[in-house]
């Protein structure tokens, strides 16, 4: 039986401007799936997200979540969870403190919470820190914060945008650990990343995303094929965004071979 | 590094300090908006500069002045002295007062969004870093130097002899030293955040806040007493002849007494010393203020960190897990923990402190003034709660993300702040009560706690209709300013004109209305 699809675009279309950050994006989050979203700075991917989320009305297109427009149901959120690119956390609470917050405005059972809690805090290595000044941690420790307020309240969805940024490899080895286990019940999980590696990794299917458009997308192996030389997601990445002989002319030049 | 090319490097340090003043009122600063924002903070701080210099100038020689035009002599002596005493102080009051709010405001700024930081990589000496970090805290300081030179000629003027002119100076660098250093310490003591839960971190939390409000408010108090100061010293001077001895040694009444003791030959000497030892010491109070500023700029701002130890998680209570109460909760903390946010919940206190001069003068009219001033914290409050408002910064995502709705965001700011405004309101209510006779007292405080809550939830749902998860910062323009007023008044001058014509029983009931119709629009946002 197909997974459920638990979220939908249909040809969405947003503009800044005379900038078109989505250009006709069309995709489908499953149940129980890790979709990676891979794509060059500019190229709509944090657009995408920020629309699944409803935080931003798109000009034009169809976008559903859980059966609902999420942005003019704004209650659809109480089963996503969502880590920004961007984090901007409060610098004068503890890591504990913000969790309670959190916690009181998901109106979650406080015994299950703290037992939850418990666990992510001891998995991701911030258990130690919990009663320093958010603003006073590194950017690593910082991440987890923003990782746990995203999974504290077991969501259906996970929408993460650069989430490993700031890891270090046995901390991001962890996060993968508990992605998977979310996917394996039944979590449909939004991945954007630049590191290919990770995304091969652990993604299911992957998405290519370039100046607003979906310019690849499938399984990981069935997306490596359109690869010209190495069958790498870096080579696929760079045919597909046309930046290949760009960036070999480059590597020439570099290494004196003009 | 020459003078000059320093004056030059700091503009950058300024054109950051301007940008930051900008941001924190509107979200987008783009480079032609931050061009036009310097262009206009350059005029506007040369305008201001001059203005603020003038008014100092003439702040000090006011008391003067009469006896130039015509000059009189000692035969009215207790005009000459009065005159002396009141300059002296008055000159010394407003250059600490204005000196040190100006000052603060920099080098605090300079120190929280750690400015100096990018130039810790550059080639350039620390000398010249700090030389750079001077000029910019203190350049909408340095002005006010001229204002100690222009009230030692004015003395000159008067008194005809030199050594009071001098005095008179002295007392005045002193000042603006010494509140210079004050500054710099007191950025560098609030500007340091101390992490954890132990006693000490949590003391030396809650002094860093003290500090910071009690050095505001009592800027603003003084400000709010300078035209008592005048009519006080008079009085004063009938008590302080038994103690003359004593007093002419404290600054800064050692500023008035010198002046007086110049005139004579036999206590010139001691006067001079005196005033030169005060303006040492303030030259050793800047140096060690600065000094304690540049090492908190070139070392972290979080103490106590570092010290990893594993805390138990502990469920907070079920009576607790509201929307409402979480960000209830998170304001008063972030409020006690950031001195700018904790100032603005102080705002109540100084809308009181600042009809204290008025209370003082006429004691029988404390009733009317006690009302007032309960109806004017309604309004102040209203502008705390947008300030707390503001103070979420670019945070709104991580609310909204998680299910916020408005009205708990709007409930939570407008509680946070009226409930800081309760703990003050009724206890002066009972205790003028108490005091002055009727009940109205403390039926006009929990009126105005009402009024309170209402007049900042209302003014905050229209404020905040735009807010939501990509707002950068939450803004008031001018157009909004007027409608907040006015909707201000909507919900005040009824409960105003009831209080006035009728009673405050039944204008007590016109504050419940208000709050009434403040939960209806409450429970209307999503």
């Amino acid at each position: 039986m197909p997974a459920e699809v638990l979220a939908r675009a249909r040809d969405v279309r947003k503009s800044y401007g005379v900038v078109k950050a989505l250009d006709g994006v069309s995709l489908e989050l499953r149940e129980g799936e890790i979709l990676g979203l891979l794509g060059p700075n500019g190229s709509g991917k944090t657009t995408l997200i920020k629309i699944l989320m409803g935080f931003i009305r798109p000009d034009s297109g169809y976008v559903e979540v859980l059966g609902m427009d999420p942005y003019d149901n704004p209650d659809v959120r109480a089963r996503i969870g969502y880590v920004p690119e961007e984090l901007a956390l409060y610098n004068s609470l503890t890591p504990k403190e913000l969790f309670d917050l959190v916690a009181r405005i998901r109106r979650l059972e406080p015994a299950a919470y703290a037992r939850r809690l418990d666990l992510l805090v001891s998995s991701l290595g911030l258990k130690d820190r919990m009663d320093d000044l958010i603003g006073s941690l590194s950017r690593g420790n910082k991440q987890k914060v923003a990782i746990i307020l995203a999974l504290l309240h077991e969501p259906d969805i996970l929408l993460l945008d650069e989430p490993i940024v700031g890891l270090d490899p046995a901390v991001a080895r962890i996060f993968k650990e508990l992605l998977y286990e979310m996917r394996d019940r039944g979590c449909a999980i939004m991945f954007s990343t630049h590191i290919l590696e990770v995304a091969e990794a652990i993604c299911d299917r992957i998405i290519i995303m370039h100046k607003g458009k979906v310019v690849a997308e499938g399984a990981v192996e069935d997306v490596l094929k359109l690869a010209a030389r190495e069958k790498t997601l870096e080579e696929v990445f760079l045919e597909v965004t046309g930046k290949a002989h760009e960036v070999y002319e480059v590597i020439k030049a570099l290494r004196g071979e003009a | 590094m020459r003078l000059r090319e320093a004056i030059r490097l700091s503009d950058f340090l300024y054109r950051e300090l301007v940008y930051l003043r900008m941001v924190s009122t509107r979200a987008n600063v783009d480079m032609a908006r931050l061009r036009r924002g310097v262009r206009w903070a350059s005029i506007n701080y040369a305008l201001v500069s001059a203005i603020m210099t003038v008014m100092l100038a003439l702040s000090s020689i006011s008391p003067l002045l009469p006896l130039i035009w015509p000059p009189q002599d000692t035969a009215g002596g207790v005009e000459l002295v009065d005159a002396l005493r009141a300059s002296g102080l008055v000159s010394t009051a407003m250059l600490f007062t204005f000196s040190f709010m100006l000052c603060a405001s920099a080098s605090w700024l300079l120190q929280e969004y750690e400015l100096l930081k990018p130039l810790m990589h550059l080639p350039l000496k620390h000398g010249d870093i700090r030389l750079l970090a001077f000029i910019t805290a203190s350049r909408e300081v340095l002005p006010f130097l001229l204002v100690p030179a222009i009230h030692g000629i004015t003395l000159m003027l008067v008194v005809g002899l030199p050594a009071p002119a001098l005095i008179g100076a002295s007392y005045g660098y002193a000042s603006i030293f010494l509140a210079l250093g004050a500054s710099f310490s007191l950025s560098a003591t609030v500007s340091r955040r101390h992490s954890g839960r132990s006693l000490r971190a949590r003391l030396a939390r809650a002094v860093s806040t003290l500090t910071f409000v009690l050095c505001m408010a009592s800027t603003f108090i003084l400000s709010q007493m300078v035209s008592l100061i005048t009519r006080l010293v008079s009085q004063i001077s009938k008590f302080i002849g038994p103690f003359s001895s004593l007093l002419w040694l404290i600054y800064p009444f050692s500023a008035a007494e010198g002046l007086i003791m110049a005139l004579s030959p036999t206590s010139l000497i001691p006067a001079s010393a005196l005033a030169a030892a005060y303006l040492l010491a303030s030259l050793l109070a800047f140096d060690r203020g600065f000094m304690r500023f540049w090492r908190g700029s070139i070392s972290p701002i979080y103490v106590g960190v570092g010290e990893a130890r594993e805390v138990r998680i502990r469920p907070p209570s079920k009576l607790t897990m509201s929307p409402c109460f979480g960000v209830l909760l998170k304001d008063l903390k972030m409020a006690y923990r950031d001195p700018r946010t904790a100032y603005m919940l102080f705002t109540p206190i100084l809308t009181f402190l600042s009809f204290l001069p008025a209370l003082i003068e006429d004691a029988k009219a404390a009733i009317m003034l006690l009302n007032t001033a309960f109806l004017a914290s309604s309004l102040m409050l209203t502008m705390a709660s947008y300030q707390l408002l503001v103070a979420e910064g670019s945070s709104f995502w991580l609310l909204f993300a998680n299910g916020i709705r408005k009205k708990d965001l709007i409930s939570a700011k407008a509680l946070a702040c009226t409930l800081s405004y309760a703990a003050l309101a009724i206890p002066i209510g009972a205790l003028a009560w108490l005091l002055l006779g009727p009940l109205d007292m403390l039926l006009n405080a929990t009126s105005s706690v009402l009024l309170s809550f209402a007049a900042s939830s209302i003014c905050l749902a229209y404020l905040a209709r735009y807010v939501g998860p990509e707002t950068k910062m939450a803004k008031m323009g001018l157009k909004d300013l007027l409608v907040i007023l006015l909707l201000w008044g909507i919900i005040v001058g009824p409960y105003a004109l009831v209080a006035l014509i009728i009673g405050p029983l039944q204008a007590s009931l016109i504050a419940i209305a208000d709050l009434g119709i403040a939960l209806i629009v409450l429970s209307t946002l999503h």
